[in-house]
């Protein structure tokens, strides 16, 4: 077997970022927020993550940008106090959104891929230690992305993500990408 | 995969056998009970297992263990063999990890399984290992068989399978592990000599705890909500959802789902 990055989300938490991710906003096409992980070791180098924790963004963190290609853009005030919490908590952070039209796995856009290196950056000066990410929802599944800390920032890992509820929902990692 | 060998079973859903194909499977103990649900695992499709059993097939294994042999005794050949060859005679590229161990001595291949069953005897080494899959958000089944005898009346046979998710209560909050019972075992209380242990109750047993984990990653009847409690009772042939579940907290107060991960020193 090989070393793996696995993220586990429960589903009360699962829950309660579903209800803030499809509320509507005044002006943006969609919601992001944040989770905060903890962290288990498993076989052969494989790291877990747990998101606990859960930081809802509010109506002005958001910033009209007014470009069809961006469903949301978020305020320096936002990442700023996403990177309080890291600094405060000593936990990683994943940037969440969610691809609300989709069923099954989903998939990153061009956009996604483009902007979140920059917002993992953000995260790892607030502590360079951690791992942070992103994880993306569709109607019933999850993936993710993640960078180590020594993770070259083009470079982002893909996790298997689970939403541990009932249905079980398993998304299988592997397929990383490189930009 | 050939779709004609899971032909009978596509009512599960559209992406049923892929649920099933990517999820790792942890069975702890192979005995009476983990060896049924490990061959119907392997029937059903599952390609990812990890297996523990530290002991060796002996002949009074036989009465009950599917899958072992008479020359198995004689090779006193380790249960985690018996148990891959089940798997591979079914599911030739299978991932299996074996385990001739406790878990205890190896846990970090079970942090990686997406469901656990624990087909193992005594009420500490079940207490632990839904306490491992409690802080690794691991969804745990136990079962468990006994027969108890009193007087001159017949013997009664019962058992248990409940699904612990992480959240909902635990096998504390639901009464099947009890604080007497632990010390009781703790101290050695009461040599009642070996569990008896019958084929045909593990054989059901095992077969609700393996449907409930189809139905938990197919959601194929959309119906099932944890907590699960179901109790056997062999002398009718009967299983009922507990009482139990009535008078049990609505959430788990003995795992709070923010003491996951490794434990922090």
């Amino acid at each position: 077997m090989n070393t793996q990055l696995i993220i586990r989300l429960a589903h009360p938490l699962y829950g309660q970022v579903m209800v803030d991710l499809t509320r509507p906003h005044p002006f943006a096409d969609e919601r992001v927020s944040f989770l905060f992980t903890k962290a288990g070791t498993g076989p052969h180098g494989s790291i877990l993550l747990f998101p606990v924790d859960y930081l809802p963004l509010q109506d002005e963190q958001y910033i009209d940008e007014n470009d069809p290609l961006v469903g949301a853009a978020i305020s320096g005030d936002a990442l700023r106090s996403a990177m309080q919490r890291v600094l405060d908590t000593g936990m990683g952070a994943l940037h969440v959104h969610m691809h609300a039209h989709h069923r099954g796995r989903p998939r990153f856009s061009p956009t996604d891929w483009h902007d979140l290196p920059d917002i993992v950056q953000s995260l790892r000066n607030a502590n360079s230690q951690l791992i942070h990410g992103a994880l993306l929802l569709s109607q019933d599944m999850a993936t993710g992305a993640l960078w180590l800390p020594d993770q070259d920032i083009c470079k982002p890992l893909v996790p298997r993500v689970s939403i541990v509820g009932s249905p079980l929902r398993i998304c299988p990692g592997g397929e990383n990408r490189e930009r | 995969m050939s779709d004609e060998r899971y032909s009978r079973q596509s009512f599960l859903g559209p992406h049923a056998q892929e649920s099933i194909e990517c999820a790792v499977m942890g069975i702890v103990g192979l005995g009476g009970g983990g060896s049924h649900v490990v061959q119907q695992l392997a029937h059903v499709g599952f390609q990812q297992y990890v297996l523990y059993d530290p002991d060796c097939v002996e002949d009074h294994n036989l009465n009950r263990m599917v899958g072992a042999t008479e020359a198995d005794v004689k090779e006193a050949r380790p249960k985690v063999e018996v148990a891959l060859r089940i798997i591979r005679g079914l599911q030739q590229q299978a991932l299996v990890e074996t385990y001739r161990k406790r878990w205890q001595d190896e846990p970090l291949p079970l942090r990686r399984c997406d469901l656990l069953f624990g087909c193992i005897d005594g009420v500490g080494n079940r207490r632990d290992l839904e306490a491992a899959a409690r802080r690794y958000l691991i969804p745990y089944i136990d079962i468990g068989l006994d027969v108890h005898q009193a007087g001159t009346e017949p013997p009664v046979m019962a058992g248990q399978v409940v699904l612990s998710m992480p959240g909902t209560p635990c096998l504390h909050c639901l009464g099947v592990l009890q604080e007497k019972a632990l010390e009781q075992e703790g101290r050695h209380y009461g040599n009642a000599g070996p569990r008896p242990q019958v084929v045909w109750a593990n054989g059901v047993l095992a077969s609700t705890a393996v449907g409930i984990a189809i139905d938990l990653l197919t959601d194929w009847t959309r119906q099932l909500r944890p907590p699960v409690y179901l109790q056997y009772f062999g002398n009718e042939g009967t299983m009922q959802s507990s009482p139990r579940l009535t008078f049990a907290p609505k959430t788990c107060v003995h795992y709070p789902t923010t003491d996951i991960g490794d434990p922090e020193i």
